[in-house]
C-alpha cells in the first residue's frame, strides 16, 4: 500500500505500577478502511486507544498522524489532529436537544449570539450525507440507545475529525441497531474516514473489518487482512498458548458432589439473562474448567455463586444444601473459597496491611484469633508469618501495606488466605490474569495441590491454555449456557474454539 | 544539563525515600501533614487580612492570648474542647465505617434535650442516679436520630449525607418548638426559648476553679481512648475498618456491610447525644434553643483534621476549641469579627479536601 497511513503508533510503551499495559506496540491504519483491535479485557487495547486520544501519555514511543509526528497531551490535542472517540458510555445531557448536545463545548457564534441556525444547517447537511435517522430538535431523553450513539458519532463528525475510534460500540446495542451502526461505519469509511473499532465480539469484528489486530497481555501480536485469517486463528492468538511448563497431575478419583448448580438463571442489566438455565456439578478432587470468550456470563455466574448477585431462577447446592438465600458469611462457612478476577479491588483491601489481608477470613468468621473481645495480636502475627513462609510471599514485614507488594505476591496473599480457611470448594476466576510466568505457575501448582487435598475446584478462565492444563473436565460457556462438555484427555483447542464462538453446540 | 538531570533524579529519589519511611510512622506523618496544612491556612488568612487592611499581628496576638497564652485562655479553650471532642469523635467513627454522618449537630440537639428532659422530669433523684439516667436518655435520643438516615439509606437508597443534614433542621426546630410550648419555663410564654434550670444534683463536677471545664472533658477523653482501642484491637473495629476502606472486599470476606453501617451510626449518634448532655449538664444547666452554635459542624472539621483517628481527635478538638475561644476573644477585645475563624476553618477544609482528591486521583491513575 503506497498511501500515507492516517495513524501510526510506533513502539508505544505504557507501564502501570503493577502491570505493563502496552509493550512496544506498533499499530498502523489507513484511511477508507475499518481497522479492528481485538483482545480480552485488560489486553491493553483501551490503554492504547487512550494514548492515541491523549487521555494517557506513553512512557515511550511516538505517534504519527498522516505522516507527521505529533505530541498528543490531551483529548483537545487529539481533536485538533482530527482524532475523535465515540465512547462506550454516552456522555449526553438528557434534557437538552440533539442540537444543543452537539454544539456543547464548541459553541458557534453569530455576532454575539449563539449561531444556532448556522450550526443547524451544517449538522443537517452531515445528517443527510450519512443517512442518519435524527431530528435535531428532539431531546436526548426521547431517543433510543442506538440513536444516542448516532448523536455521539454526529458530534465527532461536526468537530471535523476524520479518524474515529469506536470503543466497544456494540456492547449496548440490539442486533438491529448494530446492523444500522455497521452500515454507518461502512459509509463513513467509503467517504474517506479512518475507522478504528475496538471489540471482543469476534463475529462482529469479522462482519465489519478490513484489518484485524490482536492484542494480548499488552503486546500487539499481529495485524491481518480479514480475508487471510479465520476466527479460529484469531481466537488462538487472543487466548494464547503461553510457553509455561506442563504441570503433572496425580491420579485422583473424584469423590462426592460438592457443588451442584441446577438450571441457574441470573438477571443482568435491562432485564437480560446473562446466565440461562445453566447446570453443572463439581466433585471432590476434581477441577472443572469453564472455557469461554469473556463476557459470556462468567462474571455473573461467579457473582451468583459467591453471593454478590441474586439468583433469578434455579438452585445452587453446596453439600446438598441449597445456598440460594445464604449471605456471604454463611457461604464462607459452608466452605466456599473464592479467588476473584480483580485482586486489587475485590480480592484484597489495598488500604490494609499484609497481615490484615491474610487473616481477614479467620478474624471475621471465627474467634480463633481472639482473647475474649480483644484480638490476640501475637496469634495474628504467628498466623501471618506462618502463611507468609508457607506460601513464599515476599514481604519485608507483615505489617507493611499490601499496596507495596507486586501483583504476584498480592495473589499469593489471596491464595494463602483462601486456601488456609479449610474450604471444600474453590472457585478460581481468572486466577492468573496479569501475572508473570513464575507467579502464574505458582498459582497453578497451588490449585493442583488443592485438588490433591480434596478440594473441588471450579476454574473459570479466559486463558484456554490454563483450562486445558489444569482441568479434569472442560465445559464451554457461550451466551450464558453450557454448550459443550469435554474430558481433558481427548480435547484440543481446535475442538473447543467453534464452541467458544457459538458456532457449534452439543446440547 | 546532565548535572541538572542527576540533581532532579536525586531529589525524586530522596522524596520517595522520605515518603516510604514516613508510611510506617503514619501518626507522625499525619501530624506533620496537618501542621503544614495549618501553616498554609494561616498564611492564606494573613493575606486575606492584609487585603482587607486589618492589623493581623494584633488579631493573632489576641487570638493566642485568649486561647493558649493565659490561664484564662486555656480554661476557655478546654471548655470549648469538651463538646468538640464528642462531636469530632462522632463524625470520625462514622467516617471510619464509611458513613458520612453530617447530622451530628441534630444528634447533639436531641441528646441535649433528652438529657434535660430526664433531669427536669426526675428532679428528686440523687446525683448518682440522675446523671447516668440523663446520659442514657441522651444516648438513646442521639442514636435514634442517627439511626433514621442509615435506615433510609438501606431501605430506600436515600443518601445519608442529605438525610442526616436535613434531620439537623428538624431536630433544631423541633426542640425549639418543645421549649417554646410544652416545656417552656412555667410563668413565661416561651419567649425565653429555654426550659427551667435542671436540679443542682445533675450538675457535672468542675475540674478547674472559676472555669466551665467539667468532668465532661474526662468522659470525652475516656471515650476517645475506648474508641481507639475498639478500632485497633477488636473484631468489630477490624470489620469497621474493612467496610470503611473497601466495602466490596468486606462483603467478599463475609462481612455484612449494612450491619456494620447500622452499628457505626448508632455508636456515632450515641457519642453525639452524650456530647449534647455533657454541654447541658456541664455548662448550660438548662436547655436553651440554638445552644450549640454549630458545634456539630465543627466536629466535621475536627474529624477531618484528625484524619478520623480517635486519638487525633483529642489534639484536633483542643486546637479547634482554642480557635473558638480565641474567636470570642478577638470579638470582645478588638471588635474583629468572630467569622474570621470560620474563614480559617473553611480554608482548612478546602486544603485537606484538595489534598485528598489529589491523592485519590493519583491512586486511581496508578491502578
Amino acid at each position: 500500500m503506497k498511501e500515507i497511513p492516517s495513524v501510526e503508533l510506533i513502539n508505544i510503551v505504557k507501564r502501570f505500577p503493577k502491570a505493563i499495559a502496552n509493550d512496544h506496540v506498533n499499530f498502523v491504519c489507513y484511511p477508507k478502511l475499518i481497522h479492528s483491535v481485538v483482545g480480552e479485557n485488560g489486553a491493553g487495547k483501551t490503554t492504547l486507544m487512550n494514548i492515541l486520544y491523549g487521555m494517557l501519555q506513553p512512557d515511550n514511543g511516538a505517534i504519527k498522524i498522516k505522516g507527521k509526528e505529533k505530541k498528543i497531551n490531551s483529548p483537545a490535542d487529539a481533536i485538533n489532529c482530527g482524532i475523535n472517540m465515540v465512547h462506550q458510555y454516552m456522555l449526553q445531557m438528557p434534557d437538552l436537544t440533539i442540537l444543543e448536545n452537539i454544539i456543547m463545548g464548541q459553541i458557534p457564534r453569530d455576532g454575539i449570539i449563539i449561531g444556532k441556525k448556522k450550526a443547524e444547517d451544517e449538522i443537517n447537511k452531515i445528517i443527510e450525507s450519512h443517512n442518519f435517522n435524527l431530528k435535531l430538535e428532539k431531546k436526548i431523553r426521547e431517543l433510543s440507545i442506538g440513536q444516542m450513539q448516532q448523536v455521539e458519532i454526529l458530534k465527532c463528525l461536526y468537530k471535523g475529525g476524520d479518524i474515529l475510534i469506536f470503543d466497544e460500540p456494540t456492547s449496548v446495542l440490539t442486533s438491529m441497531e448494530t446492523k444500522r451502526l455497521f452500515n454507518i461505519l461502512r459509509s463513513l469509511a467509503n467517504k474517506g474516514y479512518t475507522i478504528i473499532f475496538i471489540s471482543h465480539k469476534l463475529n462482529e469484528v469479522f462482519q465489519i473489518s478490513d484489518y484485524i489486530s490482536v492484542m494480548r497481555t499488552g503486546k500487539l501480536l499481529g495485524t491481518m487482512k480479514k480475508e487471510d485469517t479465520t476466527p479460529n486463528e484469531i481466537v488462538r492468538l487472543m487466548i494464547g498458548r503461553s510457553m509455561s511448563s506442563r504441570i503433572v497431575k496425580k491420579e485422583a478419583p473424584p469423590g462426592n458432589v460438592i457443588l451442584r448448580i441446577d438450571k441457574l438463571s441470573v438477571k443482568g442489566l435491562h432485564n437480560t439473562l446473562p446466565i440461562k438455565n445453566l447446570s453443572l456439578e463439581v466433585r471432590e478432587r476434581e477441577i472443572i474448567g469453564i472455557a469461554g470468550v469473556e463476557g459470556n456470563g462468567q462474571k455473573e455466574l461467579v457473582d451468583a455463586l459467591i453471593g454478590l448477585r441474586k439468583v433469578h431462577k434455579g438452585k445452587i447446592y453446596v453439600d446438598n444444601i441449597c445456598i440460594n438465600n445464604f449471605d456471604n458469611a454463611q457461604r464462607r462457612k459452608m466452605g466456599i473459597a473464592f479467588i476473584p478476577d480483580d485482586r486489587i479491588n475485590i480480592g484484597s483491601n489495598m488500604d490494609s496491611s499484609v497481615v490484615e489481608n491474610l487473616c481477614a477470613l479467620k478474624l471475621v468468621l471465627s474467634s480463633q484469633l481472639q482473647n475474649g473481645l480483644i484480638i490476640n495480636s501475637k496469634k495474628v502475627a504467628e498466623v501471618g508469618w506462618d502463611l507468609v513462609q508457607s506460601y513464599n510471599i515476599k514481604v519485608k514485614d507483615i505489617y507493611e501495606p499490601i499496596n507495596n507488594l507486586s501483583g504476584g505476591n498480592i495473589q499469593k496473599v489471596l491464595l494463602a488466605r483462601e486456601l488456609s480457611a479449610n474450604p471444600k470448594l474453590l472457585i478460581a476466576y481468572q486466577a492468573t490474569y496479569g501475572l508473570d510466568i513464575a507467579a502464574t505457575n505458582y498459582v497453578r501448582k497451588q490449585i493442583i495441590k488443592a485438588r490433591e487435598t480434596g478440594f473441588g475446584t471450579l476454574l473459570i478462565s479466559a486463558d484456554l491454555d490454563e483450562i486445558l492444563m489444569l482441568s479434569d473436565k472442560i465445559l464451554v460457556i457461550s451466551t450464558g449456557q453450557i454448550v459443550g462438555s469435554f474430558s481433558s484427555e481427548e480435547v484440543t483447542e481446535d475442538m473447543i474454539a467453534p464452541f467458544m464462538l457459538g458456532l457449534k453446540r452439543q446440547f | 544539563m546532565v548535572l541538572k538531570l542527576i540533581m532532579e533524579r536525586k531529589i525524586v529519589k530522596a522524596k520517595a525515600f522520605i515518603e516510604n519511611s514516613l508510611k510506617y510512622f503514619s501518626f507522625i506523618h499525619l501530624l506533620l501533614n496537618r501542621l503544614l496544612v495549618l501553616i498554609i491556612a494561616f498564611l492564606l488568612l494573613t493575606v486575606l487580612l492584609i487585603l482587607t487592611k486589618q492589623n493581623f499581628l494584633e488579631i493573632y496576638y489576641i487570638l493566642a492570648k485568649s486561647s493558649i497564652l493565659t490561664l484564662g485562655g486555656i480554661k476557655s479553650s478546654l471548655r470549648w474542647m469538651t463538646p468538640l471532642l464528642f462531636a469530632g469523635l462522632a463524625v470520625a467513627i462514622a467516617f471510619k465505617g464509611g458513613v458520612f454522618n453530617i447530622g451530628v449537630e441534630g444528634q447533639l440537639y436531641v441528646g441535649a434535650f433528652a438529657s434535660t428532659w430526664a433531669c427536669i422530669t426526675f428532679p428528686f433523684l440523687s446525683k448518682i442516679l440522675l446523671i447516668p439516667l440523663s446520659f442514657l436518655a441522651a444516648i438513646i435520643a442521639g442514636s435514634i436520630w442517627a439511626f433514621i438516615p442509615i435506615l433510609l439509606k438501606f431501605k430506600f437508597k436515600a443518601n445519608e449525607i442529605i438525610t442526616s443534614l436535613m434531620l439537623n433542621y428538624i431536630a433544631i426546630l423541633f426542640t425549639e418548638w418543645l421549649v417554646r410550648y410544652p416545656y417552656a419555663a412555667p410563668g413565661t410564654a416561651g419567649e425565653a426559648v429555654a426550659t427551667v434550670n435542671i436540679p443542682e444534683a445533675a450538675h457535672l463536677a468542675k475540674l478547674m476553679q472559676g472555669s466551665q471545664v467539667t468532668s465532661g472533658l474526662i468522659i470525652g477523653l475516656f471515650l476517645c481512648i475506648i474508641m481507639f482501642l475498639l478500632i485497633k484491637w477488636t473484631k468489630l473495629g477490624y470489620m469497621i475498618n474493612q467496610v470503611g476502606t473497601n466495602a466490596i472486599f468486606s462483603k467478599y470476606i463475609g462481612i455484612n456491610p449494612a450491619r456494620i453501617s447500622y452499628i457505626v451510626m448508632i455508636i456515632s449518634g450515641s457519642i453525639a447525644g452524650l456530647g449534647g448532655a455533657v454541654e447541658i449538664l456541664g455548662v448550660q444547666w438548662r436547655y436553651i434553643t440554638k445552644f450549640t452554635i454549630g458545634l456539630g459542624f465543627d466536629g466535621i472539621v475536627v474529624s477531618l483534621l484528625a484524619n478520623n483517628n480517635p486519638l487525633g481527635v483529642v489534639i484536633a478538638s483542643f486546637f479547634m476549641g482554642a480557635l473558638k475561644s480565641g474567636s470570642f476573644g478577638i470579638e470582645r477585645r478588638i471588635g474583629a469579627s468572630r467569622a474570621l475563624v470560620t474563614v480559617l476553618q473553611g480554608i482548612i477544609i478546602a486544603l485537606i479536601t484538595i489534598q485528598q482528591v489529589y491523592m485519590y486521583r493519583k491512586k486511581e491513575i496508578s491502578s
